[in-house]
């Protein structure tokens, strides 16, 4: 029985897409079977983000509208035999799905898959409610400024209410010289603020934009980013991993400090 | 006159985001205004201290999403 986890923000722009493409990858590689969902319709770009929007058939609107059959819409993955996309409907409005669709179409790939990954799109509209109505866990995604802490707190309030059973925070696009300046706030002052879990922190890396360019994912490159989104993926398979220093010259030496540690 | 100390005593503009972030949240999490909250505090603080022996400045009022702790810092004698 696969894990249905919905990746949301309220605002928009943090990150989500490129964080769910970057999990979805990460947990691929790590030999699970991955389907990645974009569930923001009229504005999909999960596609763009995987480098795959060539291949799009079919969309979601077409399994639940019935013309086609699910796993004709599936687009499988340049790299991993065992990661598929379910692209949205760019033609289509929110209103097209309902939330108990999406229950129903998440509890189906439920029996094929490890995990089931949605994108949900900014907004707590329908679109929101949509993409978080099949799941079983929810995370988070904010970057350290006010308006994203705040809307991150109303979506964890809307999860709460929703009775979400897990709910996890991941911090995106870090600096830390400006943390050290006194002009960011820290990973742990978010996670303070937020008082959720937190699953994961990645740096401002501007590899992750190179690697959006080209289609591609950094989930395991050698990049301080592409370690903390493995990391993630490890911390969702259930392990404890410590968390990196996101200092980048500092974070080398760590990665280093701990092979050695390991041997 | 220009006090050339000035700019060095600035505040870190993290403690204002932090600052103003406290007072947003709460305001969100209960949705009511900040001056509605301070009320609600004073009230709660009336209500407690006429049980327990409490000053204003160890009464803390701390709302999560699904908690409200009601805090009594220092020692109560």
């Amino acid at each position: 029985m696969g894990e249905i986890i919905v990746v949301t923000s309220g605002k928009g722009g943090v990150g989500k897409t490129t964080t769910t493409a970057n999990i979805g990858v990460g947990l691929a590689s790590l030999g699970k079977r991955v389907v990645v969902i974009d569930t923001d319709l009229g504005l999909r770009n999960l596609d763009v983000v995987m480098g795959l929007e060539n291949r799009i058939v079919y969309n979601l609107v077409d399994i639940i509208e019935g013309n086609c059959r699910l796993k004709q819409a599936l687009i499988k993955d340049k790299r991993y035999d065992d990661l598929f996309l379910l692209p949205s409907a760019q033609t289509k409005d929110k209103t097209s799905v309902s939330p108990e669709q999406m229950r129903k179409l998440t509890s189906e790939l439920r029996d094929d898959f490890d995990y089931i990954i949605l994108d949900c799109p900014a907004g707590i509209e329908q679109g929101f409610q949509n993409a978080i109505a099949g799941a079983d866990r929810a995370l988070v995604v904010t970057t350290p400024e006010v308006s994203a802490i705040r809307d991150a707190d109303r979506i964890i309030g809307l999860l709460e209410e929703h009775k979400m059973k897990k709910i996890e925070l991941i911090i995106n696009r870090i600096r830390t010289d400006m943390v050290k300046r006194g002009d960011m706030m820290s990973v742990e002052d978010v996670a303070e603020i937020l008082s959720v879990p937190l699953i994961g922190a990645i740096p401002d890396d501007e590899q992750v934009v190179i690697c959006t360019n080209q289609g591609e994912a950094i989930t395991g490159q050698e990049s301080v980013s592409g370690q903390a989104y493995s990391n993630i993926c490890r911390r969702i398979l259930g392990e404890e991993v410590p968390f990196l220093s996101l200092d980048q010259n500092k974070g080398l030496l760590s990665i280093f400090s701990n092979l050695f540690r390991k041997s | 006159m220009i006090n050339v100390f000035e700019p060095t005593q600035k505040k870190s503009s993290v403690s204002i985001a932090k600052n103003r972030l406290k007072v947003l949240l709460i305001s969100d999490r209960v949705n009511c205004t900040p001056d509605t909250f301070e009320k609600l505090r004073e009230e709660l603080y009336l209500t407690v201290s006429k049980y327990i022996e409490v000053a204003p400045e160890v009464f803390d009022v701390e709302i999560t999403q699904s908690n409200i702790f009601i805090k009594l810092t220092g020692e109560c004698n």
